[in-house]
């Protein structure tokens, strides 16, 4: 199965329908929950990629979107970062 | 009088940009009445007719596309001049523009926004969710979030996460009924369910055809 939509994904995948290949991110709390079960972890390539935001440049001296940058670089916590240390044993 | 013509030039230009009244009504937050009124009131001051009308679609006239050549960047130069007196206030605001994908709304978004907004009362985030990539310079957005660094000329990407942790995971139910994959090779005998991204990519399944060291 191939979807554009991850929650679909993830939600098939709690329904049994078969076995998901996603973010991280986008199953963790069904994988805390106990709903989904991560397999073959040692076979994970390392994190790469990543979320970016992007703006023209003449958007530079935007004040508002200034701080919006900001405030997403310190408050975004992947499961990357989240997990680490704990290598998703829950 | 000059304020009343600057309004309506200003909503020509949103018509002219939109392709629609409709749509240019909803961004000036305008009945679409009194927007058709106000082009109308415009184009019988000018004498000229600015804008062609048809059921299905709204498009400048040759008049109508001169002007917009020399009112566009007048208009970008007074957001600008805005966009500077912004810049020295204390407590930034104004409108910001954002195209995300899906994705971003839900795992990025949703969760951060709240104490965004606490913190920064007088930001108004007006958020386009497209699944697709959107053309950021012609759809007037101030910036885009998605997954992946885009390359794009005049463009500047930051990072804002970490880089993505990888999952291959299924639920206790399957996992009773199927055969628990132990090597990546098995995976051919099930149903691998992936995203598609926009623009159809499908990413392959990246995953190591060696098992990483334990300690790793």
């Amino acid at each position: 199965m191939i979807a554009t939509d991850p929650d679909l994904l993830v939600r098939a995948a709690v329904d049994a329908v078969g076995v998901l290949y996603s973010l991280w991110d986008f199953a963790a709390p069904l994988i805390t929950a106990g709903k989904l079960i991560p397999l073959l972890e040692k076979w994970m390539p390392p994190p790469s990629d990543g979320f970016f935001l992007y703006y023209p440049s003449q958007r530079q001296k935007l004040s508002s979107l200034r701080v919006l940058i900001d405030y997403l670089r310190t408050n975004f916590k992947t499961g990357a970062r989240a997990i680490a240390g704990t290598d998703g044993q829950s | 009088m000059r304020e009343a013509r600057f309004a309506k030039l200003s909503a020509f230009v949103a018509v002219a940009d939109c392709g629609s009244f409709t749509k240019a009504a909803a961004q000036l937050g305008l009945s679409t009445g009194s927007l058709s009124h106000a082009i109308r009131e415009l184009e019988e001051s000018l004498g000229v007719r600015l804008l062609n009308r048809t059921t299905r679609s709204v498009a400048p006239t040759e008049a109508g596309e001169k002007m917009l050549t020399r009112l566009r960047p007048l208009f970008e130069d007074i957001e600008a001049a805005v966009d500077e007196a912004n810049a020295f206030r204390d407590k930034p605001a104004g409108r910001l523009r954002l195209t995300v994908s899906p994705p971003v709304a839900s795992f990025v978004l949703a969760p951060l926004l709240p104490r965004f907004f606490a913190q920064y009362p007088e930001i108004i985030i007006d958020v386009s969710v497209d699944p697709v990539l959107t053309d950021i310079v012609a759809g007037r957005y101030d910036a885009g979030i998605r997954i992946g660094r885009l390359v794009a000329r005049d463009m500047i990407a930051v990072r804002i996460s970490d880089p993505l942790r990888l999952v291959v995971a299924a639920s206790p139910d399957y996992l009773a009924r199927h055969q628990r994959p132990k090597t990546p090779k098995d995976l051919q005998a099930h149903n691998c369910m992936r995203l598609r991204f926009p623009g159809g990519h499908i990413p392959a399944m990246a995953i190591c055809h060696r098992r990483r060291d334990p300690g790793a």
